[in-house]
């Protein structure tokens, strides 16, 4: 579990280090596809002497096969049903299934990576091999395998709102959903790396402000019109529109030209912003060099404008010229769900709200038909699941981790279980109340059992953090103080701070007895729910008296972010996939409904985050959010009991299946494919 | 059917008294016990209840043997199988659920007693009022029961418990809100046949005042069916808690009820593969209510013999 | 009779208002914004407060009332703050599916209880009306949602009988016998806690109409024990029972909420249900009025069934 965090944290430390910032309009050599799909590769394809070259492990796993590598004999191996292929390092004989097979020229290493005679690739597993000289694109053909067709069954355990419109789709099943229908100028691959989607590359110039996207020139929507830059524009621009409603109308400061269009002085005709109507009219900070090339400006560098602002899926835009933002996605949006035309790999055929929707396969898909013909996402009370498993009618579900045992039990079930980048914390009033005071804050950290929690209520379904930078990031540190589990360093600080134990126990200060209220929401995460009783003993036995106030969401949101009516908050986030604090623990967050609603601010905490974002270099962040995640371990705005895995249930006959964290559940949707 | 009173001349309020009421008390209430105990299965019922009271009045001095507090936390063992450290097994905070089913008949029972008395009270003084005074009281009185009663009883509840927070004085409210208007409507029926008889305008006749008569000679007369009823609701009312619980919005943990401890049966798995979470609510409850539903039965049967069968 | 029923028509508005009223009051009385969630986690809270302002949250409650009604009025009842669609469009849409499943197991209830109340009573202290006396006091004093879920185990997952939940399925033609397939369980279900009452109120009743004058007179007269019970007796007996039917109304529209959650039934009371989870006050508000509005309805029809059936009675 350790290992698997630390290798996934390397992986994105090289990668993350080498993405958005630097990368020029990307060419890829040789492009390879296997049955439409891309692979992608540490290592490029070579062309040696007039004979091309292939990542041996990258294409065989693509392909469906085991990769194994026996350093002593020097020798690759790969494993794919019945078929087993050897090869050996400057080695011209290869075996198939021990047939001997004479190669053109033997295999060699490059960079830690086997490459091989690219004609071999059809010979060991089957189908088809071709190469077009005049684009260098490489497609590997298998109609046999894998198997095509079927349809997938899933679950919703919540209705979804039913806004599919990907720049407003705001609850967990409509942004899935529309994820399904919409693609974006670039996705995230399998090691959380963003790759091209309909941008095939894109680049940040010198100075860090000029951000350019290329888009693919064979990207289409579902009804054959191409992807263009003022699809791309009206999809941005409407989510920055003073009229829009919904999740990603924030993080947009940094655009030159944002603040006008807001006000509507530039961007729009007057009577279009009135109305709310958006159209392609550039602005000084988002506009096109031709059809296929659009540009981003910002007016100073924002390290993370490119993963959490350009990630949103495109709309076609030539539908929307009648629909005004403030209406897309709603029922009165034609294009929503009666006549959506997205560009992803599922296109919605049926919708029935509240009960289920019916994607089918788009069989143009730029990145690949995908294996499976339809998708079938039903509503279900998450109370029948297992019952649904057992017949046989649900392939892939969320499992929360306390349902995990009936699951096991279940044969024909595996469960996929993945750290996530979801964490669940103890937010104290930093500004004002008894938790104001560091010395209790600390107190309650030394009081609370971590490992306790998390091995006997989350029953190890998860792992330690220690600050908001979330164990994933590339900016997570453990060079923190960590509050590891000492009552009796507690009591001694709150004795120190002048707590002393009265009569019943509890703790008293000037004739003032320690009493501390504890929200948190009686709705949901049943494991939270659980926790809040376990920490109400664990602080009785440092002499500190919780009382538990527990909410539903509105309420919480009220009294908490919106009043600061309370002492502590018990209370989960999910975190993007890049670390910046802002929004959640600077000072714009301390206003009315912001989520720093313990009013955590100070002086050096404010320059750290400021400071961190004026320069992409992941090395220079690094460092700054070492500096800022110390300091907050020191001041301790909230407590962090545990960073969450995601658990999930599904059916062995689904293939392919790598849901990763951050949402990305079902991110290669078009690579599952049914063995039965 | 009433006694009839035939006075041959005005009597004085004592003699009424004596008549109408004190001589009926008794030898009634004698009548009404033997017809009562006539019922096995109502004197089995109200046996079992009695039990159940006392268990949950005595939970503190019955779960002490077992060693664990109402909300202690076992920490080590959470959502444990039954074993000899937890007979019944815990639940998902590590409480030790036999000593949770013991407590949770104090809240389950106390909670639907309780507002089951309120109500019945509420409503009976509303429809006495509009009974007595009839005319724009009564109309107006009953008006509101009309558009009470046009609530979807269960929704509204909910919806008041969602609103208004979890805690358990809000679920009463609710549950007394939209509940008075029955008694009201059935206390006033009575009223209306009940004024015009004799001994009410009698008794009005030698200057008696309203509240007096009201209390004294007219409320006695309508207090079987309200009985009868009382008993049913309450039964209607565990069960109505235990639904809301199922949908999350009865009482909240930690304090215990068979409603919440039975709605962590809420799942298939659970169902299937551990019994011992559900099958002690579930039973409790069903042995609560089966047994006010006899006792309620038993109680119709003996306060109203034209229903004997 | 047509005065009667006039009176008693105009008597409903005036209930609805006052309905509305105190829906409103509480619906509104509740802590927390329900606007909260159109935000995102890095919403300025300018934009927040503007947003608000213009959605007129922060108006004060009279001031509200008199939009609501205002709108209600012209028969529309506001958009969904959830989803945005208006709101009579989704009742529309989902009141059907719950009248389908409330009066499927009204009508279960109703002529299983007849029946079985008859022989019970027909043959009372026998081994039948031993057996049925039981099932209906187990059939009252079982949780609803429990027994959903053990005839979900039981039909759906053990013996396979039954589909567990939802109206259709998805991606297949929609025709009447899906629906019916899949209405059969939760409207069983559903129907089982009034046909254990009725099954008990039709033996009650039945039994004190068998002792009545008349059917002595019947029976002396040498009537068919058939002909008495089912000729002259049971019409009567059935008088006070359809009056149950306007009762159950609100017991049945209660329990929709839990069925048609169980059940994955997409109908009012799963909408209402959501409403209350997300305080979608339109929805919440036309919710809860529509549902008021079938309860007297219900009541209307139910007295007025009862005039019909009992030729003793005379509506002025």
């Amino acid at each position: 579990m350790k290992r698997y965090l630390v290798l996934l944290l390397l992986a994105f430390m090289v990668i993350l280090a080498a993405t958005p910032t630097s990368a020029a309009r990307p060419e890829q050599k040789y492009p390879v596809t296997f049955n439409g799909h891309p692979i992608g590769f540490d290592v490029e394809p070579q062309n040696v002497n007039g004979r091309v070259f292939v990542p041996f492990r990258a294409i065989f796993e693509k392909m469906g096969a085991k990769v194994y590598w026996d350093e002593a004999t020097q020798t690759v191996s790969a494993d794919r049903e019945e078929t087993s292929i050897n090869l050996t390092i400057g080695n011209k004989t290869a075996y198939v299934n021990s047939n001997p097979i004479q190669l053109s020229d033997a295999p060699f290493i490059k960079n830690g990576s086997t490459l091989i005679p690219l004609r071999f690739v059809g010979e060991a597993l089957g189908g088809t091999v071709t190469y077009d000289p005049a684009t260098t694109a490489i497609a590997i053909v298998d109609l046999k395998y894998p198997k095509r067709g079927g349809t997938l069954n899933m679950a919703m355990w919540n209705k979804p709102d039913g806004n599919f419109h990907p720049e407003v789709a705001s609850d967990t099943y409509s942004n899935w959903v529309s994820g399904m229908m919409y693609d974006g100028l670039w996705r995230y691959d399998a090691h959380i790396v963003p790759q091209p989607a309909l941008a095939d590359g894109w680049d940040w110039d010198a100075s860090n402000t000029i951000l350019t996207f290329y888009l693919r020139p064979d990207a289409k929507f579902h009804d054959g019109k191409p992807v263009t830059a003022d699809d791309v524009i009206i999809s941005f621009k409407g989510m920055m529109h003073p009229k829009y409603v919904g999740p990603r109308n924030s993080g947009w400061d940094a655009l030159m030209g944002y603040d006008d269009y807001t006000k509507g002085i530039n961007g729009e005709t007057k009577a279009n912003f009135e109305k709310g109507v958006v159209t392609a009219t550039p602005l000084a900070g988002l506009y096109k060099l031709d059809d296929h090339t659009v540009v981003f400006r910002l007016a100073h560098p924002d390290a993370a404008f490119f993963i959490t602002q350009t990630v949103f899926g495109i709309i076609d835009g030539s539908k929307y010229t009648k629909v005004p933002v403030q209406e897309w996605g709603l029922a009165s949006d034609p294009y929503n769900t009666k006549a959506p035309n997205g560009t992803g790999p599922f296109k919605m055929t049926e919708y029935a709200e509240g009960q289920y929707v019916v994607l089918v396969a788009n069989d143009n898909y730029w990145s690949g038909r995908p294996y499976i013909d339809k998708v079938v996402w039903r509503v279900l009370s998450s109370d029948v699941a297992v019952g649904e498993f057992k017949l046989g009618k649900l392939d892939i579900a969320e499992a929360e981790a306390d349902t995990l045992d009936y699951y096991r039990v279940m044969n024909n079930l595996k469960i996929a279980e993945f750290p996530d980048l979801v964490y669940q914390e103890l937010m104290f009033n930093w500004a004002k109340g008894p938790t104001s005071e560091k010395a209790v804050r600390h107190a309650i950290a030394y009081g609370i059992d971590r490992m306790a929690i998390i091995h006997n209520l989350l029953k190890d379904h998860g792992g330690t953090m220690y600050t908001p930078l979330h164990p994933l990031l590339w900016a997570a540190t453990e060079d923190v103080e960590k509050y590891g589990f000492n009552p009796d360093r507690a009591r001694q600080i709150l004795d120190e701070a002048g707590w002393k134990v009265g009569p019943n126990g509890i703790r008293v200060r000037d004739g003032k007895k320690l009493h501390i209220k504890m929200t948190y929401p009686n709705v949901g995460n049943p494991v939270r729910r659980a926790t809040a009783p376990v920490l109400q003993q664990m602080m009785k036995d440092i002499g500190i008296e919780v009382e538990l106030v527990g909410y539903d969401w509105p309420t919480i949101n009220t009294k908490v972010f919106d009043q600061k009516d309370f002492d502590m908050l018990m209370i989960g986030w999910q975190v993007v996939f890049d670390p910046d604090p802002t929004g959640m623990w600077d000072k714009s967050a301390t206003a009315q409904g912001g989520f720093n609603a313990g009013g955590f601010v100070t002086d050096e905490s404010e320059r750290l985050i400021k400071e961190a974002k004026t320069n992409p270099d992941i090395e220079f962040r690094q460092e700054v959010y070492r500096k800022w995640g110390k300091l907050w371990a020191e001041e301790l705005p909230a407590y962090i009991f545990y960073a969450k895995n995601t658990t999930m249930a599904y059916n062995d006959r689904v293939k392919n299946f790598n849901p990763l964290p951050g949402g990305l559940y079902y991110w290669n949707l078009e690579e599952l494919w049914l063995s039965k | 059917m009433e006694p009839e009173l035939k006075p041959a001349l005005i009597p004085t309020e004592a003699e009424l008294l004596r008549e109408g009421l004190t001589a009926r008390s008794d030898t009634w209430a004698r009548a009404v016990w033997r017809r009562f105990t006539r019922n096995r299965m109502a004197v089995i019922g109200l046996g079992i209840l009695l039990l159940l009271i006392l268990i949950s009045v005595l939970a503190p001095v019955i779960t002490r043997p077992l060693g664990w507090g109402r909300d202690e936390i076992d920490i080590r063992y959470i959502r444990a199988d039954p074993s000899a450290r937890h007979p019944l097994g815990t639940d998902s905070a590590g409480r030790d659920n036999l000593v949770r089913l013991i407590y949770g008949g104090q809240v389950s029972l106390s909670l639907a007693l309780s507002t089951v008395v309120i109500y019945m009270v509420l409503g009976s003084v509303v429809g006495a009022v509009a009974g007595y005074f009839g005319k724009w009281v009564d109309n107006l009185l009953m008006r509101l029961v009309d558009i009470v009663l046009s609530f979807p009883f269960f929704i509204l509840a909910l919806t008041i418990v969602a609103i208004r927070g979890p805690q358990i004085s809000n679920l009463v409210i609710a549950l007394i809100i939209l509940s008075w208007p029955s008694p009201a409507r059935l206390i006033r029926g009575e009223f209306l046949s009940i004024r015009e008889r004799d001994y009410v305008e009698a008794a009005r006749a030698v200057g008696a005042s309203p509240l007096r008569i009201m209390f004294r000679h007219m409320l006695p007369n309508a207090l079987a069916p309200l009985i009868v009823n009382a008993t049913l609701d309450v039964a209607y009312i565990i069960l109505t808690e235990a639904a809301l619980s199922y949908l999350g919005f009865g009482v909240r943990m930690p304090i215990p009820t068979w409603g919440n401890m039975l709605s962590e049966a809420n799942n298939m798995a659970v169902l299937a593969d551990k019994p011992w979470i559900w099958v002690p609510p579930g039973l409790m409850i069903f042995l609560t209510v089966m047994c006010i539903n006899f006792l309620g039965d038993g109680l119709r049967d003996a306060l109203d013999p034209r229903l004997k069968e | 009779m047509r005065r009667y029923l006039a009176r008693r028509l105009l008597q409903v508005i005036p209930i609805l208002f006052g309905v509305s009223l105190v829906l409103f009051v509480i619906v509104h009385s509740a802590p927390g914004n329900p606007y909260a969630y159109l935000f995102g986690p890095r919403t300025d809270p300018a934009l927040k407060e503007r947003l608000m302002r213009e959605k007129g949250f922060y108006d004060p409650l009279p001031v509200q009332y008199v939009r609501w009604i205002k709108e209600t009025a012209t028969g529309h009842f506001g958009y969904s703050l959830r989803n945005g669609a208006p709101v009579l469009d989704q009742i529309m849409e989902r009141l059907p599916r719950t009248l389908l499943l409330t009066s499927t197991a009204f009508l279960i209830a109703i002529l299983l209880a007849i029946p079985i109340g008859v022989i019970s009573a027909t043959r009372q202290y026998s081994l039948v009306d031993y057996l049925v006396t039981s099932f209906s006091f187990m059939g009252i004093s079982l949780p609803s949602f429990f027994a959903a879920l053990v005839a979900i185990y039981l039909f759906a997952v053990t013996w396979r009988i039954f589909p567990s939940n939802g109206m259709i399925e998805a991606g297949q033609p929609h025709t009447f016998w899906t629906v019916l397939y899949h209405l059969i369980l939760p409207a069983f279900t559903l129907g089982l806690r009034d046909l254990a009452a009725y099954s008990r109120y039709t033996r009650s009743s039945m039994l004190e109409v068998l002792r009545q004058d008349y059917v002595r007179t019947a029976r002396s007269k040498g009537l068919a024990e058939r002909t008495v019970v089912y000729k002259h007796a049971l019409r009567n007996s059935l008088i006070p029972v359809i009056t149950l039917f306007g009762f159950s109304l609100p017991g049945l529209f209660g329990g929709a909420i839990i069925f048609e959650t169980i059940f994955a039934w997409p109908g009012m009371g799963l909408l209402s249900f959501e409403a209350v989870g997300n305080r979608d006050y339109p929805m919440l508000m036309a919710v809860n009025l529509f549902f008021a509005f079938l309860v007297i309805t219900g009541n209307l029809v139910a007295d007025i069934l009862y005039a019909v059936v009992d030729p003793r009675i005379r509506y002025a």
